[in-house]
């Protein structure tokens, strides 16, 4: 199949600017900047293909490139080396209020942005009144741009963009700021296009919009190509690392137990020491954070230095209103006989009831009333909201009846 | 190393109706902007003109060569004059700011960076050419014509071509260095003294201190090109073949200097901008 764009080793270095010296008066005075320039790779050795009719997404984090790499296609930045070709028209749509002059009308804006992709006015005015009606901002479209709402800017940014019929059509996550119906209508009609055989290059922190509009994805970290291929693959192991690198910061957020000295914080006769609140979830085990009325695991780890019979384990978890809303005691299922060793100690649960909210972990060992180890407030517990949001501190089980009398 | 096929659909000719296009909507907004629009790009070059002929002829006793039909009127002299200087000054500065003024639209859209430039001064020298046209009237009044008026347009473009590719070079330095504005609004007050637009070449002393004064006037691109108009239009003669070679090559390397400029900068300005 032929490829409507083609790009081999293409290459964006930027400049970094420690101190800038704009001023011919700060070059004389000052000298020229003496400090070696430093270079930021903003897009490394990107290959990749669009066959016509096919469209591609880029994902990846903020700053990883994708801008970067849709500027060097349009044009607009020139690639520090490699090579892109673009067999066909291209039609940009970058940030909201693409190419827009906020001085003149939505009317005049449509005109200049299609001399810009090379229409010329008999043409143009052919596709004015198609424009114009896709944009549907009623009379705006005879003020001055600066006037618009940014949903009424994405609105004849798009409507431009696609209704010139571009070869490939490149958009960089504007459709999120217009409203459902009109996303809805942006979707559609880039099916369309796609179906009649234009490109699309997309940017999109929706990863379920690319999924949905593109054939292939490409993932960008840190300007490289970390992964290329069918998109909905590309996503999957994009949302795998998102999910893991959350529980690694989870993690962080739940850290080590620690051995304090401050002794309000710390008390006991240490034959057992804890070292770690591990909240988990089953239906998320990737993630550490646990989810209101979703089944929950609250792990204590310890190490045992000498053997403790009798022991009793103690959690409570406290709301940011200082209210201890849950004082969770082993011993209601006996007491238990820890050797020597690590170990972990758990209370499981099918459904936590807590309700959304930020917690606070105490935990303790007892033996037969003598404190062994009590951390208090040692450790974070982050619970998020299941569905919707209720106040309180715990979700009651059951439900709404409405009846008419 | 940097290997770059083209990628850009626009084709030369979309670019050029770009420009044109450009350059209409730059008169469209100057015309319609103030209540009196067009009279206001003719009320102040004449009003120049009366000022500087009253200070000039009256005060200082300015005397201005004879016109071709055997006259002297210095107002007239001096406006033909004025008429070059200012399409070549205003062509050259609106070109300067062109490239910032149009700032976030060519972050968005790929639009060559030489065309901001060349389109505010096609528009500049079109409404400069009603000044010249008011010029031209004055001299029929005076019974001054002759046939080499019908040369006087070829040095206009001319004069055109040179100042937009200085204004180019200078609307991609302005994006590097700010201050480029200020330091060419100075520079410009110097030359348009420098160059002999309100008094007469005769007048410099053609040796001053061992230095030959009147011929450093002379390599002044700007004295050839007043030279030539007034040749044309005041004198009714041809001007020297000197003056005209001496013009075309200032112009033919400031064009060059705005292609290096192009290739070596002008085409990385959406990231600086």
């Amino acid at each position: 199949m032929e490829n409507a764009v083609e790009a081999v080793g293409l290459c964006k270095r930027f400049r970094v600017h420690r101190e800038r010296r704009t001023l011919l008066k700060e070059r004389f005075v000052r000298g020229r900047s003496t400090t070696v320039p430093q270079y930021f790779w903003a897009l490394k050795d990107a290959t990749f293909s669009v066959p016509r009719g096919s469209s591609l997404g880029l994902i990846g984090h903020n700053g990883s490139g994708k801008s970067t790499a849709l500027k060097v296609l349009t044009g607009i930045y020139r690639p520090s080396s490699g090579s892109v070709s673009v067999n066909g028209s291209v039609s940009a749509l970058l940030e909201v209020g693409a190419g827009f002059h906020p001085e003149l009308t939505g009317r005049e804006n449509i005109r200049l942005n299609a001399t810009i992709l090379g229409f010329t006015n008999r043409q143009i005015n052919g596709l004015m009144d198609e424009i114009i009606e896709f944009a549907d901002i009623g009379d705006f479209i005879d003020s001055p741009v600066k006037h618009y709402s940014s949903g009424m800017y994405v609105r004849l940014g798009f409507a431009v963009a696609v209704m010139v019929r571009p070869d490939v059509l490149i958009v960089d996550e504007v459709i999120a700021v217009g409203d459902e119906e009109f996303q809805r209508k942006c979707f559609d009609y880039l099916h369309g296009l796609r179906k009649a055989g234009a490109s699309l290059i997309i940017v999109s922190h929706g990863l379920g919009s690319i999924t949905e509009l593109c054939d292939e994805a490409i993932w960008l970290e840190h300007g490289e190509m970390r992964d290329y291929g069918p998109a909905n693959q590309v996503t999957q192991a994009y949302l795998d690392e998102v999910n893991a690198r959350e529980a690694a910061r989870a993690a962080d957020v739940f850290p080590q137990i620690p051995e304090s000295d401050a002794s309000q914080h710390r008390r006991g006769s240490g034959e057992i020491r804890f070292i770690a609140f591990e909240p988990s979830s089953a239906q998320h085990d990737s993630m550490r954070m646990l989810i209101s009325g979703e089944s929950a695991s609250l792990s204590i780890r310890y190490e045992c230095h000498s053997e403790v019979t009798d022991a009793a384990f103690g959690l409570t978890i406290t709301n940011s209103s200082q209210v201890p809303v849950l004082a969770l005691n082993s011993l209601v299922h006996g007491p238990l006989d820890i050797a020597v060793g690590g170990g972990t100690v758990a209370f499981e649960t099918d459904a936590l009831l807590l309700t959304g909210g930020t917690y606070s972990v105490s935990v303790s060992v007892t033996s037969e009333g003598r404190t062994i180890d009590a951390a208090t407030d040692v450790a974070e517990l982050v619970i998020r909201a299941g569905g919707i949001e209720q106040g309180g501190v715990y979700l009651q089980n059951g439900q709404w009846i409405q009846s008419n009398s | 190393m940097v290997l770059v096929t083209a990628t850009r659909r626009q084709t030369s000719r979309a670019q050029l109706r770009l420009t044109w296009s450009f350059a209409l909507r730059d008169l469209k907004a100057r015309f319609t902007a103030t209540s009196l629009g067009l009279v206001w790009t003719l009320i102040v070059p004449l009003a120049t003109v009366l000022i500087y002929s009253m200070v000039f002829a009256v005060i200082f006793r300015a005397q201005a060569p004879p016109a071709g039909n055997g006259k002297t009127v210095f107002a007239a002299w001096f406006f033909c004059g004025l008429v070059t200087w200012n399409i070549f000054s205003q062509i050259a500065n609106a070109g300067m700011s062109s490239l910032l003024n149009m700032g976030a639209m060519l972050q968005k859209v790929y639009i060559p960076s030489w065309i901001p430039a060349i389109s505010s001064g096609l528009s500049i020298g079109i409404e400069r050419l009603l000044e010249a046209g008011v010029m031209l009237a004055f001299m029929l009044a005076l019974l001054n014509v002759g046939w080499t008026w019908v040369l006087y347009p070829l040095v206009l473009v001319v004069v055109a071509v040179f100042a937009m590719s200085l204004g180019y070079i200078l609307s991609v330095s302005i994006v590097y260095l700010r201050d480029t504005g200020q330091i060419f609004a100075i520079f410009t007050q110097l030359w348009f003294f420098l160059t002999p637009i309100m008094y007469p070449l005769d007048l410099i002393p053609t040796e001053w201190h061992g230095v030959p004064l009147r011929d450093l006037f002379l390599l002044n691109p700007m004295t050839s090109f007043v030279g030539m108009s007034r040749s044309l239009v005041y004198e009714l003669s041809l001007p020297s073949l000197g003056a005209v070679l001496y013009s075309l090559g200032w112009t033919a390397a400031t064009v060059l200097a705005a292609r290096l400029v192009y290739k070596r900068w002008g085409r990385d300005v959406s990231e600086a901008i």
